[in-house]
């Protein structure tokens, strides 16, 4: 090893390597601090009331490939301002997606609902499952995957103090612990399991075009099973080629074209 | 000047003399017709002529009759006439009868009649009259030629045209010629369109009974049925011809003054019921042509005309608009496949109400189809309709054409805040407080950025500490495992502390040799190595002598050249411990050496 750093050759790839580092550094964190700068002018068009503006400014970002509650939110907003019901409520539901709690985009979210032309009929739902679906959704993916990490750590942690330890009265006061943490580790990493599948497998939409009619069967000349407005949000099952299968949650059901639709 | 009012003046008289001159019945007042009622006619039989004077007038004027040269006179002439006044409108007619004999077989021409009134000159039709050598064939006969035996009934079917294209109108008129009275049609027989798509022309219901003369016999003509034929395909296409049943009253042969037969009815005939067969049509049929056909072209061919209107076009959002076509034509409009209409995208259109209606004009059957569609614009803004094209192919002139309809501008305003919300929604009470809310303010603060797609439980510090936890976990058994085997297990302990007790001794060994005791020095490595092996093989130490240990290696399958260096290590220790000699430090310090080596390679079999 020491020959080499020794070498011409060596002392070139090394500085090649010192430069390479320090220029990935400077792209991050003037990535960084681009998105930051791109996010304050888009909130300045928005409050001088430049809504096309501050669409581009947030539109940057995103096209960084980066994404956040507080971005799709602030997009919503333009959206809305823009009577472009359909995006909006996409992004009012990319929003919620990732702060499944935020009061904002929640209220937003009904304001922009109510300007949608159909009313979907709710079936009611057994009260058990209502309490079940909040309760899993509850937390966010991110905060279960740390608490699920977390209460395993603790777990182990436990139970290896629980192999050395020779007192039987601490050894009563950690098996304790330990199952308390087990019981943690358990129910997080199932709901953590529960809403992975749950993301993997429901796909939603929203309708962005004004108004489409929804087939019987993929192909154009299918008949027309029913007419859906701009800013209906309906979920996908199937897909094949550029036609996919959605149904609503009144159980209505059948084929529209994807380009019709902006996937949550 | 002059000479131009001259030049009118002249040209105004040619005209009015050619009308007067040449109009062989001026149709509007006075009609002369010849006829004859029988023809062809033997030549030893007798026939009718009779000269038709028919007019408007109180008093009609005298004819020249014609010179029968060719024919004997045998009565004749005689007059009848007939005057009619019917609310107010005069028709006065006269007829002159006169019998005649042929006197030789041929072809012959009877002239036509002029007469003059009141400056204007009337002609009749002439007539060309055949005399065969044996006796005319009766009149009933239901065989049709052209030529013409003189029948008192047949049937005609009469189509508009002889060639057309695909698609295109061809009228066919359903007429039975009478000159003997019937009663009681009924169709025996329809004809059949195989190859047309056919519409039928509602005729009225008291069917006009007009005259008309064929081959110089007068027949009374009534239109019984009238098509509307659409060929659906190119080639020749027939009309397989129609059956028509009637009652016939029969004439009375024997009556030489038999010119009564067509005013009243012949209590003496009888009445016999006939049916009667038409001609087939036939029709040539081309299909339109391939050149310069425009892509769009709808089929249709014959007239059209189009007509697109709104009923507003300013309106607010949600408000309805009428967007009304109206098509008529020769064509087949029931052929017509949709039209395609775009509407701007914003547009929300309702399926279109059609209303179809046909209706004569002369010749042929015109349709009219009239759609009004309804749209609601969703979204405020100026939009256009694009104006709507029909191509179609004019047989007349033969080319294709287009016919566009309006184009529109349609301005929707925005409303109020309110109807931007929908007009039909029942909102529950929760939502109508919400009306007209805005929304909340943008969020300005922590940005909190993360890569699209970013999933937390893909990440390394998650799978990370988990795997890391488990490792930690199974060494945590493990050691717990050992120590507990160290206690419990003596065997397990002592072969695991072996390799450390005997090393511990060798260090005492060497302590002793720092200090000079050679003999203790020997005896701590014999004891080592001993102990060693009786540690590895949890055998008692006290008492172990060399032999045991010798056997205890060999039953380990140790290598051979190991246990001699062994043995002769151990009885080499054996024998200094108590005879020391005069050992050298270094060979001692060799001596020491060679312990360790051999206890590590021994420690490899156990």
């Amino acid at each position: 090893m020491d020959f080499k750093i020794n070498t011409a050759a060596g002392t070139r790839s090394r500085l090649r390597n010192i430069l390479l580092f320090l220029f990935t550094i400077t792209t991050l964190l003037t990535a960084q601090s681009g998105s930051k700068r791109f996010f304050e002018e888009g909130n300045q068009a928005y409050a001088r009331g430049d809504y096309h503006a501050a669409l581009q400014w947030y539109q940057r970002i995103e096209s960084m490939g980066y994404e956040s509650s507080e971005l799709y939110y602030n997009i919503g907003n333009c959206y809305y301002k823009l009577d472009e019901i359909g995006k909006a409520i996409l992004y009012y539901e990319r929003a919620r997606k990732l702060a499944p709690h935020d009061k904002e985009i929640l209220e937003n979210l009904q304001l922009a609902n109510l300007k949608v032309a159909d009313r979907i009929e709710m079936p009611p739902r057994f009260i058990l499952f209502e309490w079940w679906d909040a309760f899993k959704s509850y937390l966010t993916l991110s905060q279960l995957t740390r608490l699920s990490a977390i209460s395993y750590v603790l777990f182990i942690l436990l139970l290896i103090l629980y192999i050395f330890l020779r007192p039987p009265r601490w050894r009563k006061v950690v098996l304790i612990l330990m199952i308390t943490a087990a019981g943690a580790m358990l129910i997080t990493s199932y709901l953590l399991y529960v809403n992975v599948q749950h993301e993997n497998k429901n796909k939603e939409a929203v309708v962005l075009a004004p108004v489409v009619t929804v087939l019987s069967a993929p192909e154009e000349n299918g008949t027309d099973v029913f007419v859906l407005h701009e800013g209906v949000k309906v979920r996908l099952d199937e897909q094949r080629g550029e036609w996919t299968k959605i149904s609503l949650p009144d159980g209505k059901n059948g084929w529209l074209k994807m380009e019709t639709l902006g996937v949550i | 000047m002059r000479k131009s009012y001259k030049n009118l003046f002249t040209g105004l008289f040619i005209l009015t003399a050619l009308f007067a001159g040449f109009s062989p019945a001026s149709g509007k007042d006075i009609r002369v017709t010849a006829s004859v009622n029988r023809n062809p006619v033997g030549v030893n039989e007798q026939f009718r002529y009779q000269l038709e004077i028919k007019g408007g007038f109180q008093s009609l004027p005298e004819p020249s009759l014609p010179d029968f040269a060719d024919f004997r006179i045998v009565a004749g002439p005689s007059v009848s006439s007939n005057f009619q006044y019917i609310n107010g409108k005069v028709t006065n007619s006269k007829t002159y009868t006169v019998i005649l004999l042929p006197r030789k077989t041929g072809t012959f021409r009877i002239p036509p009649v002029t007469i003059k009134y009141k400056g204007k000159r009337y002609q009749s039709n002439e007539i060309v009259i055949t005399v065969t050598p044996g006796s005319s064939s009766p009149g009933n006969k239901q065989r049709q030629s052209r030529g013409g035996s003189s029948l008192d009934v047949f049937l005609r079917a009469i189509p508009s045209k002889r060639s057309a294209y695909v698609n295109e109108q061809v009228s066919v008129s359903y007429k039975v010629y009478f000159r003997v009275n019937i009663r009681n049609p009924e169709f025996v027989k329809l004809p059949e369109t195989v190859g047309f798509w056919v519409e039928e022309f509602e005729l009225p219901k008291d069917i006009p009974i007009k005259q008309e003369v064929i081959n110089g016999i007068r027949y009374n003509v009534a239109e019984l049925k009238k098509l509307a034929l659409f060929p659906t395909k190119p080639g020749d296409l027939r009309v397989t011809p129609m059956q028509l049943a009637v009652d016939v009253v029969q004439r009375r042969r024997r009556d030489p003054f038999d010119m009564f037969d067509d005013f009243f009815d012949n209590p003496l005939g009888r009445t016999v019921r006939k049916v009667f067969t038409s001609n087939e049509v036939r029709l040539k049929v081309k299909p339109v042509p391939e050149q310069n056909k425009p892509a769009n072209f709808t089929g249709l061919v014959g007239s059209l005309t189009l007509r697109v209107d709104v009923d507003k076009t300013t309106v607010a959002v949600n408000e309805a608009i009428s967007y009304k076509i109206r098509l008529t034509g020769s064509g087949n409009l029931k052929s017509l496949r949709k039209l395609n209409i775009e509407f701007p995208a914003t547009f929300e259109v309702f399926e279109p109400k059609v209303q179809e209606n046909v209706h004569q004009s002369g010749n042929k059957l015109l349709a009219t189809r009239e759609m009004e569609y309804v749209l609601i614009p969703r979204t405020s803004g100026e939009f256009h309709i694009d104006p709507l094209s029909i191509t179609y192919f004019d047989p007349g002139r033969a080319v294709y054409r287009t016919i566009t309809g309006k184009e529109f501008t349609i301005t929707v305003t925005p409303g109020s805040g309110a109807t931007n919300l929908i007009a039909n929604s029942y909102l529950p009470k929760s939502e109508i407080k919400l009306l007209g809310k805005d929304i909340n303010f943008i969020k300005e603060e922590r940005l909190s950025l993360r890569p699209i797609g970013y999933k937390p439980y893909h990440q390394p510090w998650f799978w990370g500490s988990i795997i890391s936890c488990t490792l930690l976990l199974l060494a945590a058994v493990g050691y717990r495992r050992h120590l507990d085997k160290m206690a419990t297990n003596t065997e397990y302990a002592r072969k695991r502390k072996a390799y450390k007790f005997a090393s511990a001794r060798l260090k005492g060994a060497r302590a002793y040799l720092k200090q000079g005791k050679l003999a203790e020095f020997y005896g701590e490595i014999s004891r080592g190595l001993i102990g060693f092996v009786a540690d590895k093989t949890n055998t008692p130490a006290a008492g172990l002598v060399r032999d045991d240990v010798e056997k205890l290696l060999m039953e380990r399958k140790i290598d051979s050249q190991l246990i001699a260096d062994y043995l002769k290590l151990l009885d080499e220790a054996d024998f200094r411990r108590f005879a020391p000699g005069d050992v050298t430090p270094e060979q001692a310090t060799e001596f020491y050496h060679r312990a360790e080596t051999l206890l590590s390679k021994l420690g490899k079999y156990f």
